[in-house]
């Protein structure tokens, strides 16, 4: 199992590189020189060859972004454009933000959507089923950002409970995790009542139910063990979903994470934290997935064993 | 009557229906079944029959909504099942009566250790500690032929054989008075038949359990079962002790299926199969439910309906043809 | 795929004129599956009620230039009425120039919907296209494909579509190109799964046997079998690439101003959330239904082609 971990983080790098090379060629091909921008509009072309120069800007791309890989293996991913800040300590103090702020939606999806998915399968074609397939209709297709703005029309400026931008304490990530967390409530709750429906059929079931187990042990210890399967499946299908839109979330709730830093310096032209943020995105990304693979191993015996035996 | 023939069980004119979308599938007719301390009583007939909703309906576990318990009365233990609270009906479920499955590919949970399936029941009905009932649990294991050390694997990492032992070990596990057996062998390899078979034999020995062993396979009753009740779409139609059944066949439909198992002494015979199949069970046939397929069926047949009636003070038959003076089947006279 | 092509050139018209049954063959078939889809989808009638109301939404994005005057009614400014509240003149109010929102609302429709369309034709194009010829070929081609198909995907496509339009610049038609690209992978999928499936059925070894070229095979009998999965997934692509275009309107990166977007229409009524909340409410409301009537009208015709998975 270890082993695999390994093996499979060692993936994670040839990713990143293809990642980060292709996002670093795109951003060269950018307009804007960034020793035009250092210089401003009043330079001799003297000047401009020797800082172009300096900044080893006239070297073969390859050769830069070789230099880029090894400078962002030790900490630097260059300076931001304005105020001359380390982009690596600009992201890094940003990231944390973003973490919990996807880590809290997805509790909050957890929390809705699975008691809602098992009841709605459980009793298949009675009111709450058709509250929770109403439910993930309405969340599927309700923008993100729109809904962070009702939010924080009705419970920041119409009553006043809750904060409607930047970290103040718990209460103010409520507000944002609900509006990342819709969306995955909406398809978890689709797929927790489909794979309990599926689910509910199994023999296994009836093989509990035999041994004079109740209701709700049934439900609760057999059936949603099995169910978890596809429950993982999808919130790791979903993960890029989620990030995506916890950036457009952070500009809305001025939450301080990478999608709020990142949507700031592409307004802002500055391409280096840009290209940062998303090379540190991608290994975020990289880095859920993994989670969620490993996390397949515990919750299903049989794709641990092959693991194992994959090793 | 001695102490040894106490009933354990009975059913009695017991109907179950399936009901969807406005139609009604009659899958059990008013079957009357008795079940003595010990003994094994064989449920025979071809899929479809209603072998498996009688077994279900035993332990108070037809599917609700579409399936409903209609009519009568099932009694274990002096107690009617039917007039339980599913608080009452938990109780008894694995503690007085225990089913084995019949897919035993199906019949686990993937994702518990074996162990964890066993030890289960164990601590539900013996308000024993986790630990205890695991240790329980792994002997079991070792009772059915499987190793106490893989009590920690999961159903993925068992054959088919093993699988269907670890079955029966969780229906063995309180020691039920009943046992309740559908199709046991009926998914396993011919090999691995006869070795569970043998198991499950010399267990219900040693557990002094009653059991109701439910498959289609003659060769099975011969072997472990001592009363026979010939179940055809959802109806009884001959009953009686192992020789009245085999020796003294009376009923069409068990003649035929005897005349449908080859003779391993005599390849000269020709097969028989029997016409047709199973009738639409949400539109059963007038009169006797067999007379479509009855080669010995007449006008009487389709309109009548056979009661089934004492020939013998151990055997019951449900067929009309015997009002015919002289009659009898083709198998009793050669 | 010429060798094949010579052979088949070389062989007598007696196959040709069995070529040509055989295409006939195959349009009556879809033909009459056609039908049969559409009596399945007119059972649902929540679907048909969506489509319905959808069609008339595209009926206003089709004549928006007629019902309104795009100068005049829609970005003409006129501060002497600006910030109504919604009233019978005004029934959606007026934003802070003073423009009718009825009028910018409506005409936002052809914006929102062109886009959303256009890309998702440029990504079932693309898509179709590499999924095809990854399925059919297989090898280090196929190899290449799936594994930067992989690699898209793991790049949230918010963050993608941004990097897009950093480096070829906001502009309607980048957002456009910006959308259609990240869309790609799943059209890619889809493509491949399906042109994998059939390309070892025996039909299609029939049709090898006399003499068809791979690339005839490949659109006259792969394609069309993965046609009714790429239209659902088609249309359940036009109603995220709606929020997603407006997402990227509302955070500044879409379409540019005043082009009355839904997404950047939101976005600047966001500034007057407390004083006219009318102002994100319409636009909002616009996106949500269109989104969620595209959703039930792609679910119905879900359903429709595949029975069988409806529960």
């Amino acid at each position: 199992m270890i082993r695999y971990i390994i093996r499979r983080m060692l993936w994670v790098i040839p990713t990143v590189l293809v990642v980060s090379f292709l996002v670093y060629v795109a951003m060269d091909l950018t307009p804007g020189d960034p020793a035009n921008a250092v210089l401003g509009d009043v330079a001799t072309d003297e000047q401009y060859n020797q800082v172009r120069e300096e900044m080893g800007l006239n070297d073969p791309i390859v050769v830069r972004y070789f230099r880029y890989v090894v400078n962002a293996v030790q900490g630097d991913l260059g300076t931001t454009l304005y105020g001359k800040r380390s982009v690596w300590d600009e992201v890094m103090s940003r990231l944390p933000y973003t973490i919990y702020l996807t880590l809290a939606s997805i509790v909050v999806a957890v929390i809705f959507s699975l008691p809602l998915g098992i009841l709605a399968g459980i009793r298949q074609n009675t009111w709450i089923d058709t509250l929770a397939s109403v439910f993930s209709f309405v969340g599927m297709a309700i923008p993100n950002f729109w809904l962070g703005i009702l939010l924080i029309m009705a419970f920041s400026v119409h009553l006043g409970w809750l904060p409607s931008m930047g970290v103040h304490g718990f209460k103010s990530i409520i507000l944002p995790a609900i509006t990342v967390g819709t969306g995955l409530t909406a398809s978890l709750t689709r797929t927790v009542r489909a794979a309990m429906l599926d689910v509910i059929r199994q023999d296994y079931l009836r093989t509990a139910r035999a041994k004079g187990l109740s209701n709700r042990v049934v439900i609760l210890k057999h059936a949603l063990k099995n169910a978890m399967i596809p429950i993982v499946t999808i919130i790791g299908t979903n993960m890029a979903g989620l990030l995506a839109g916890a950036m457009v979330t952070e500009t809305v709730f001025s939450w301080p994470g990478i999608g709020y830093l990142t949507i700031k310096s592409v307004l802002g032209g500055d391409y280096n934290l840009v290209t940062g943020c998303i090379i540190i995105t991608a290994v975020l990304m990289s880095l859920i997935l993994l989670l969620i693979d490993v996390i397949y191993g515990f919750v299903d015996p049989r794709i641990k064993a092959q693991y194992v035996e994959g090793r | 009557m001695n102490s040894n023939d106490k009933k354990v069980l009975e059913v009695k004119n017991l109907t179950v229906t399936y009901e969807s979308e406005g139609s009604v599938v009659e899958a059990v007719n008013g079957i009357n079944l008795d079940l003595t301390a010990r003994k094994t009583v064989g449920l025979v007939g071809e899929t479809g029959a209603g072998k498996t909703t009688t077994a279900l309906s035993l332990l108070g576990l037809v599917q609700k909504p579409q399936g409903h318990v209609k009519n009568g009365k099932i009694i274990i233990n002096g107690k009617n099942i039917l007039e339980m609270t599913e608080k009452e009906l938990e109780n008894i479920r694995g503690k007085e009566i225990a089913m084995i499955f019949q897919d035993p590919m199906t019949a686990l949970n993937p994702v518990m250790t074996v162990g964890d399936q066993i030890a289960e029941s164990i601590v539900k009905h013996e308000k024993v500690k986790y630990e205890e009932a695991f240790a329980k649990a792994s002997e079991l294991l070792e009772t059915v032929g499987i190793d106490k050390a893989r009590a920690k694997e999961y159903p993925h990492q068992f054959s088919g054989g093993m699988r269907q032992r670890v079955v029966i070990a969780i229906a063995l596990a309180c020691r039920p008075g009943i046992l309740i057996a559908d199709e046991p062998t009926t998914a396993l390899d011919v090999t691995i038949q006869a070795q569970v078979l043998d198991m499950m034999k010399k267990l219900k020995d040693e557990y002094e359990t009653s059991m109701i062993m439910i498959t289609h396979d003659l060769g099975v009753v011969a072997e472990i079962c001592d009363e026979v009740a010939v179940m055809y779409a959802g109806h009884i139609l001959e009953y009686g002790v192992l020789e009245d059944i085999f020796n003294r066949t009376k009923h069409p439909y068990t003649e035929g299926l005897f005349n449908s198992i080859p003779d391993i002494n005599d390849d000269k015979i020709r097969l028989v199969p029997i016409d047709g199949g199973m009738p639409d069970p949400s539109n059963l046939p007038k009169g006797c439910v067999f007379h479509p397929r009855c080669p010995y069926a007449d006008e009487k047949c389709k309109t009548e309906k056979p009661e089934l009636k004492n020939i013998s003070e151990t055997h019951q038959v449900a067929c009309i043809a015997y009002d015919r003076p002289g009659f009898s089947l083709g198998r009793s006279n050669s | 795929m010429l060798k094949a092509g010579n052979e088949m050139q070389a062989k007598t018209m007696n196959i040709k004129t069995r070529k040509t049954t055989m295409a006939g063959d195959s349009t009556s078939l879809q033909r009459s599956k056609a039908s049969e889809v559409w009596l399945q989808f007119r059972k649902n009638k929540g679907a048909v009620v969506a489509l319905i109301l959808l069609i008339l939404i595209v009926l206003v994005a089709l004549f928006s230039d007629i019902i309104w005057d795009y100068k005049d009614d829609v970005i003409k400014q006129n501060i002497s009425e600006k910030l109504q509240g919604p009233s019978l003149a005004h029934p959606f109010g007026t934003d802070h120039v003073g423009r009718d929102m009825v009028a910018r609302v409506g005409y936002g429709t052809r914006y929102s919907l062109s886009i959303a369309l256009a890309s998702v034709v440029i990504a079932v194009i693309a898509g179709g296209i590499l999924g095809a010829i990854a399925g059919y070929f297989g090898g280090w081609i196929e190899n290449i494909i799936m594994r930067l198909t992989d690699i898209f995907t793991m790049i949230p496509s918010a963050l993608m579509a941004i990097g897009i339009i950093v480096i070829i610049g906001i502009k309607t038609s980048n957002l456009v190109i910006a959308l259609g690209i990240t869309n790609i992978p799943v059209f890619t999928r889809i493509t491949r799964a399906s042109v994998m499936t059939v390309r070892n059925c025996e039909y299609i070894e029939a049709s090898r046997a006399i003499g068809a070229s791979e690339l005839y095979i490949l659109f006259v009998h792969a394609l069309p079998n993965s046609m009714s999965q790429i239209f659902v997934q088609a249309t359940l692509a036009v109603g995220n690439c709606i929020i997603a275009a407006s997402s990227l309107s509302f955070i500044g990166v879409g379409v540019p101003v005043p082009t009355p977007e839904w997404g950047a229409l939101l976005s600047m009524g966001r500034s007057y959330i407390q004083s006219a909340p009318y102002l994100t409410l319409f636009p909002g409301l616009a996106i949500f239904v269109t989104v969620m009537l595209i959703n039930t009208v792609g679910d119905g015709l879900r359903d429709a082609l595949d029975p069988k998975l409806k529960q």
